[in-house]
């Protein structure tokens, strides 16, 4: 199948790298036929959410963020990759919350806990720089 | 109405949509000032606010926040010290605490408003990612996010509800 990448070029593309000094933006993970699938399953969430029990919601969510981290984990740095795996395994482990809504909760907090540890990282939140 | 504390009261609004301006030091700890003058039960200084203003740390705190509509060039997070709530023979499951946040959230708002600031409340994020965004010790937990900084010209519309009871009917007087 065809993708459509977005916009994007490398040392490996047929465009010509940065020049010295250049801003590298950072490297597109997400091409744009995933990208519409996701925006799809979104919107159709929101939709059918009116209609469905309201502990659906956050196992729509969740499917979103593990299709979204199965989408990406190609492509991914190092760095996110053990995120990318918390995530998906976050939803398969929280794919119902009946009979046990409090250990729902406490996986969906520690999932929670798992990505801002990640932006603490990533973004270099201890860091001096702003 | 002349009264100026009045107009301040009914002319505040939530502000979704903010600039990147900044807002100033003094500003900010203007607004944290007010929080001090809120009324807090018995005055036991249970509450613990975080004054975020590192670029990096703001947009950390927004992806978090599902019910952060704005980019706030400053924040406030306001916090429970559940540790202290818990040294003062409080149950757990006592209201007390949560009213005061919203006490010293109002006044905070009503402050940035009265010095020309945009200013919104947020209670819709991830109080553990919150917390290991912001480093906060043990048994501190945030509650309540106030956005600052300064309106842009467009806002997205606000929260209407259709049907919904007018306002005379939400008072009862005295006795029902």
């Amino acid at each position: 199948m065809g993708h459509r990448r977005c916009a994007g070029g490398g040392p490996r593309g047929r465009l010509p790298g940065p020049a010295k000094g250049a801003v590298v933006s950072p490297p597109l993970v997400l091409d744009e036929d995933d990208a519409v699938e996701l925006l799809a399953y979104l919107v159709t969430a929101a939709r059918t959410q009116m209609d469905e029990a309201a502990e659906y919601a956050p196992m729509r969510l969740l499917t979103a963020a593990g299709r979204l981290a199965e989408m990406i984990a190609p492509r991914a740095g190092t760095g996110l990759r053990p995120l990318l795996l918390d995530v998906r395994k976050g939803f398969s482990e929280t794919a119902v919350k009946a009979g046990d809504p409090g250990g729902y909760v406490e996986r969906l907090d520690a999932l929670c806990r798992s990505v801002a540890a990640h932006l603490v990282t990533s973004l270099d939140l201890d860091g001096s720089a702003s | 109405m002349n009264d100026p504390v009045l107009q301040a009261i009914r002319s505040r609004r939530v502000v979704r949509a903010m600039t990147r301006d900044p807002v100033q030091q003094d500003q900010l700890k203007t607004v944290l000032d007010s929080a001090r003058y809120a009324p807090h039960a018995g005055n036991r200084r249970l509450h613990r606010y975080v004054a975020v203003t590192r670029p990096r740390i703001l947009r950390a705190l927004r992806m978090v926040s599902p019910g952060m509509l704005q980019r706030p060039a400053a924040a406030v997070v306001v916090c429970v010290d559940w540790a202290r709530v818990e040294s003062y023979g409080f149950h757990p499951a006592s209201p007390g605490p949560y009213i005061d946040v919203g006490t010293a959230a109002a006044t905070m708002l009503l402050a940035a408003h009265g010095i020309g600031l945009a200013a919104g409340p947020v209670t819709s994020f991830s109080r553990t990612a919150a917390a290991t965004i912001l480093n906060l010790p043990e048994g501190l937990r945030p509650e309540l996010i106030v956005c600052l900084g300064h309106p842009a010209a467009e806002q997205p519309p606000a929260v209407r509800r259709q049907n919904g009871p007018a306002w005379e009917d939400l008072i009862q007087w005295d006795r029902g």
